[in-house]
């Protein structure tokens, strides 16, 4: 290419990046009404037929239909997401976490809902986002040049302990405030039978879902964590992190903690009454209280995760709202307008009752049906009081993938290998997959 | 012009009828192969990034020279096997040719060890682990698979009531979509002390088993040894998908190889019957031989297909697994979709593609004096 081509090839795309761009007067002049808003979620079952009762709903508001389309977890949402970038196909909005944006936007999968947020026509006002608080900055990605909003908050859980209330009384025991309790504990249901369990499967303290998140929560109750944002690197091999991989294999090693046997095993476990321990989201709330309901049918309760740290620091799961990039602004506008409406004061508040999931609006705390939800089940009431502890896993590219990485030498750590080395081979994987996800 | 239609019209005809097929073939089957490889030598992360040339290709086999002395190591071993087979009865004296053949042979060895153990340093661990989990995969379950479905074959092809029965009992794996069979397998192959294997292998006495959850290599549950490498052999978790395999594949196999039996002329039966000769002998001397192009084709065609076995294989993966269950599918699955890396996942289809090629070429040696009866 010579000189002349290069420099005309500049200019095209010098002005075509003005004449394509979305700019605030686009947004303002925007219509909205008759599009249809393609909605992507990890949602099934209740929760999915609920969002579609309130897309109906707002149809009929605002005359904008939204598809909602199940498209399996977490995980899946994302790869749609991705592998749809820069095609009609993708999704408007979709469901994810703020990793997943980072992701997402890396590669101009995601855009920044900065422009969207401050319209004055279709945006939203101050005394919205002062009631969002915390759940509306925690959707900026400070990992970015110039602060992007790439998530639009719309529920939260929590990672929580699930215990037999009935067996640990049975046991004289309390509910265990630091990982000495909850091991003694653990230990103790072990070598013991509840009374009032269902069939004969052998007691176990507590059975652990090897999750990502799990590992977390344990780090972050040894006052860790898994990321360092000043470094820019995964530090997953911390002393913090060995000290709750050594409590959790200690267990592991006197039979009184071990992988989960199946997807669900635990609830399922703890629900008949041979498990003790379960550590959960809170948003799997109505699931515990169901197969407790139709096991052992007694009490049960939910508690901080037993901690070394002053005061408890607990896993808190900021799901939210990712927006396609899609370049069509009635589209996006659209979007936004059902984003906004499926977080205001009364659906927020609707849809934590309906979900389990924690609402986003400091108003929704006086809604009637969050106040019946609160008198009528306790552990979702103390639930909310927990949310105060929240720490947020890495919101940085590639942490998908690093999960996956995290989930088998958590397991392999359970089972009874180094610790040390596991977690240094780890470490190593896991920055080895950012520095891979951000090269350029 | 018309001269020319009429002179060819034959070949014109010819052309036209291939043509759609043709089309298919290139569109949907060629095609994809050279995209992929143009894929490969770009960094293309959902959209096209800058040339790489062959870093990507560094990356996963660390140096491609290794990798072509590998390929090289390979193919001198499918050489000397061809060498032996070809010219151990047109010299008097054999020694020389037994001689040749194991030169070449260790050569081969050597050249196959040394550029593995450079690749395993200095490229991409998983990808290359994976490779040697599949291989398992493939040979155990394939050998086992072809053999299981001989015999049954031989058995239905015996005077039995309800033998169609039997027959469409036996299709019934291999239409069961493979995501349902492994959700089952997975219940079935639970780590649970009440998971129906470890109940039924309790009434012999026998403790539970980790199965889908056991990393540990059968050469240390079998012999207690621990062992590093390639002679480990699988996990036993890997095991149990092997155990998938043949129940999927087996009757599939069975029924190809009983229409195999069918053609067999029964006068050779009746000769050897005549002659005394018992039904192992048979067996071995009639039908196994004659067997011999399906059991070639079955082979070939199962290998090739078991290197890309995949659905099961991640319903029925767990975390306790650990790296063990990553086949080669697997890995370039979650390189494509997990990571979002396409070029790098392209690269290592590419690999794959020349591996089971040269996987083809060295079957084609091996079986290629037992495709017909002579």
């Amino acid at each position: 290419m010579n000189i002349l081509n290069k420099i005309f090839f500049i200019i095209i795309l010098f002005f075509s990046s003005y004449l394509f761009a979305i700019t605030a007067s686009d947004i303002e002049n925007a219509n909205p009404e008759g599009q249809t808003v393609e909605f992507w979620v990890q949602y099934s079952d209740e929760r999915l037929d609920a969002m579609m009762a309130r897309a109906e709903r707002f149809e009929k508001e605002t005359g904008i239909k939204v598809n909602i389309t199940y498209k399996g977890h977490y995980g899946k949402v994302q790869s749609a997401m991705m592998t749809t970038a820069g095609t009609s196909d993708q999704a408007d909005v979709a469901r994810g976490y703020g990793n997943a944006a980072a992701d997402m936007y890396q590669i101009g999968a995601a855009m920044d809902q900065t422009i969207l947020a401050e319209s004055k026509k279709w945006g939203v006002t101050q005394s919205d986002i002062d009631d969002w608080g915390a759940n509306w900055t925690v959707g900026f990605s400070a990992y970015f040049d110039g602060n992007p909003k790439l998530l639009h908050e719309v529920g939260k859980s929590l990672e929580v302990v699930y215990y037999n209330k009935d067996w640990l009384n049975e046991l004289g025991l309390s509910e265990p405030q630091t990982p000495a309790e909850f091991a003694e504990a653990a230990c103790a249901a072990t070598n013991s039978t509840f009374s009032g369990r269902v069939g004969d499967t052998a007691s176990l303290g507590y059975e652990i879902d090897t999750d990502a998140s799990n590992f977390a929560a344990w780090v972050f109750a040894h006052g860790g964590d898994v990321f360092d944002y000043d470094a820019g690197q995964y530090i997953l091999n911390s002393s913090e992190a060995v000290a709750a991989m050594e409590f959790i294999q200690g267990m592991a090693n006197k039979g009184c903690a071990q992988v989960t046997r199946d997807k669900y095993a635990d609830q399922q476990y703890l629900g008949l009454g041979s498990n003790l321990f379960a550590l959960s989201s809170t948003s799997g709330i109505t699931y515990f209280q169901k197969a407790i309901e139709e096991g052992y049918n007694g009490q049960w309760e939910i508690s901080k995760v037993p901690h070394t740290t002053k005061n408890p620091v607990m896993n808190l799961y900021g799901g939210g709202l990712i927006m396609g990039n899609t370049g069509n602004v009635d589209k996006m506008v659209a979007a936004y307008q059902w984003m906004k409406y499926i977080s205001n004061t009364e659906n927020s508040a609707v849809w934590s009752t309906e979900s389990g999931y924690g609402f986003v609006r400091t108003s929704s705390a006086d809604h009637p049906l969050i106040q019946a939800k609160r008198n009528e089940l306790p552990q979702y009431d103390r639930s909310l009081g927990l949310i105060q502890y929240g720490k947020g896993e890495p919101s940085v590219p590639a942490y998908y993938s690093v999960r996956g990485e995290i989930e088998k030498a958590y397991a392999a750590i359970i089972n009874g290998d180094d610790i040390m080395s596991t977690l240094n081979a780890l470490n190593d994987e896991a920055n080895s997959i950012l520095a891979d996800a951000i090269e350029n | 012009m018309k001269n020319f239609f009429t002179k060819y019209s034959n070949q014109i005809n010819g052309y036209i009828f291939i043509l759609p097929a043709f089309l298919i073939i290139g569109i949907f089957g060629i095609f994809p192969v050279f995209f992929g490889m143009y894929m490969s030598v770009h960094k293309w992360k959902v959209f096209k990034g800058r040339f790489l040339g062959f870093e990507n290709y560094q990356k996963i086999l660390g140096d491609i020279s290794s990798f072509c002395l590998f390929i090289l190591g390979l193919l001198i071993l499918i050489f000397s096997y061809w060498f032996w087979s070809e010219y151990k009865n047109k010299f008097k004296n054999k020694f020389y040719v037994f001689l040749l053949s194991l030169v070449f042979l260790i050569i081969s060895l050597i050249l196959i060890n040394y550029s593995w153990s450079i690749m395993m340093s200095t490229g991409d661990e998983d990808f290359l682990n994976s490779l040697i989990y599949i291989f398992y995969y493939s040979f155990f379950a394939i050998t086992t698979e072809v053999g299981l479905g001989l015999l049954i074959a031989y058995a239905l092809y015996q005077k039995l009531k309800g033998k169609q029965l039997f027959q469409m009992i036996l299709l019934l794996p291999y239409i069961t979509p493979a995501v349902m069979g492994g959700a089952v397998f997975f219940l079935i192959f639970g780590k649970a002390e009440n998971s129906i294997l470890n109940e039924f292998i309790g009434l012999f006495g026998y403790d539970p088993q980790m199965w889908l959850f056991d990393k540990r290599k059968l050469s240390e549950i079998l012999f207690g040894i621990k062992i590093d490498g390639f002679f480990a052999g699988p996990s036993l978790a890997l095991t149990t998908s092997i155990f998938y395999g043949v129940w999927s594949y087996t009757g599939y196999y069975a029924i190809i190889l009983l229409a195999g039996l069918s053609i067999i002329p029964s006068d050779l039966y009746e000769a050897a019957k005549a002659e005394g000769a018992s039904r192992w002998q048979t067996f071995t001397k009639i039908t196994v031989p004659l067997l011999m192009p399906i059991i070639f084709f079955l082979l070939l065609t199962g290998f090739i297909n078991s290197f890309q076995a995949f659905n099961h294989i991640l319903v029925m993966k767990t975390s306790s697994a650990g790296e063990t269950m990553d086949v080669v599918t697997i890995e370039i699955f979650d390189h494509f979709w997990d990571r979002v890396k396409f070029g790098y996942a392209a690269a290592e289809g590419v690999v794959l593609f020349i591996i089971l090629n040269v996987l083809a070429i060295s079957q084609y040696v091996i079986f290629r004096k037992r495709l017909n009866y002579d």
